[in-house]
């Protein structure tokens, strides 16, 4: 029996739903209900073997799937340090902006005061 | 759970939009913004005339003559285009031309302030553009070493 089936095939065919109530399944329904899980499993196994390729090999020569996701980890607590670093350098910018302008205003302040007394 | 208050959130708002935009846009439109502004002073400085006999300029009239001025702008322009056009926003040679441009523009302004009082209101947007070639300059090294070294601190 052909293995060349497309995926959307084996999900949309489904014969065990529609199947009537109160009907009693042949032995040929039966056949054909394996016939389907046969090839569905065969299409898991397919997708399956397809997923594994995404993780890189460990020294067991198996898919690496602890480092996978320790690497995830990794890039996200990383993330979230520089985001971290980029909140701070931020604040301080915005804080040495603002002293600047307020000096600027205060500097003028005090010139047109200095002015006015005299 | 409590929902902050609106001033904090306002800040937190006002901090994280600053960021995106200091932080996390590249700076193409401020590269080609100076290559702008440099060809602009080219065309002024090269144009027929004698533009240092201002008072503005009694500073940068003391370093060169302005024909130099504009070839060096022109020559800035040009190098800074073509690190737009080839996408070369990253090599060593960006990095020091960043620096040689920041060091072009802080230059200017500060020589233009400082030779006269009060100090003209139309280069407000050289100003601009100065802290932009500040900018541009700067970033690559408070992304890295500065990163390091609050990670340290951090870990400490």
């Amino acid at each position: 029996m052909s293995t060349e089936f497309k995926d959307s095939q084996i999900q949309n065919r489904r014969s065990a739903d529609h199947m009537p109530s109160g009907h009693t399944p042949t032995l040929i329904d039966v056949w054909t209900l394996l016939t389907e899980i046969r090839d569905r499993l065969d299409a898991l196994e397919r997708n399956f073997d397809t997923i594994t390729t995404a993780f890189p090999i460990d020294d067991l020569k198996k898919p690496d799937y602890a480092g996978h996701r320790r690497q995830h980890v990794e890039i996200t607590k990383g993330d979230e340090l520089m985001d971290g670093y980029k909140h701070d350098a931020t604040k301080q910018i915005i804080v040495i902006i603002v002293t600047f302008v307020i000096g600027l205003i205060a500097s003028g302040f005090v010139t047109k005061i200095a002015g006015l007394l005299k | 759970m409590d929902t902050p208050p609106l001033h904090k959130k306002a800040r937190h708002s006002l901090i994280r939009v600053f960021s995106r935009a200091i932080w996390d846009t590249d700076l193409i439109a401020s590269r080609v913004t100076l290559a702008l502004g440099e060809f602009s002073w080219a065309v002024m400085l090269l144009w027929p005339g004698d533009s240092f006999t201002r008072p503005t300029y009694t500073h940068m009239a003391m370093i060169m003559n302005e024909e130099l001025w504009g070839v060096i702008f022109l020559v800035s322009c040009i190098t800074q285009m073509s690190i737009v056009l080839m996408d070369d926003l990253y090599s060593n040679f960006s990095k020091y031309f960043a620096g040689w441009n920041a060091a072009l523009w802080g230059y200017t302004v500060i020589s233009m302030l400082l030779s006269v009082y009060p100090p003209p209101a139309a280069i407000g947007g050289e100003i601009a553009l100065a802290f932009s070639a500040g900018w541009i300059w700067i970033r690559p090294y408070l992304l890295v070493e500065g990163y390091q070294k609050y990670v340290h601190r951090i870990q400490r």
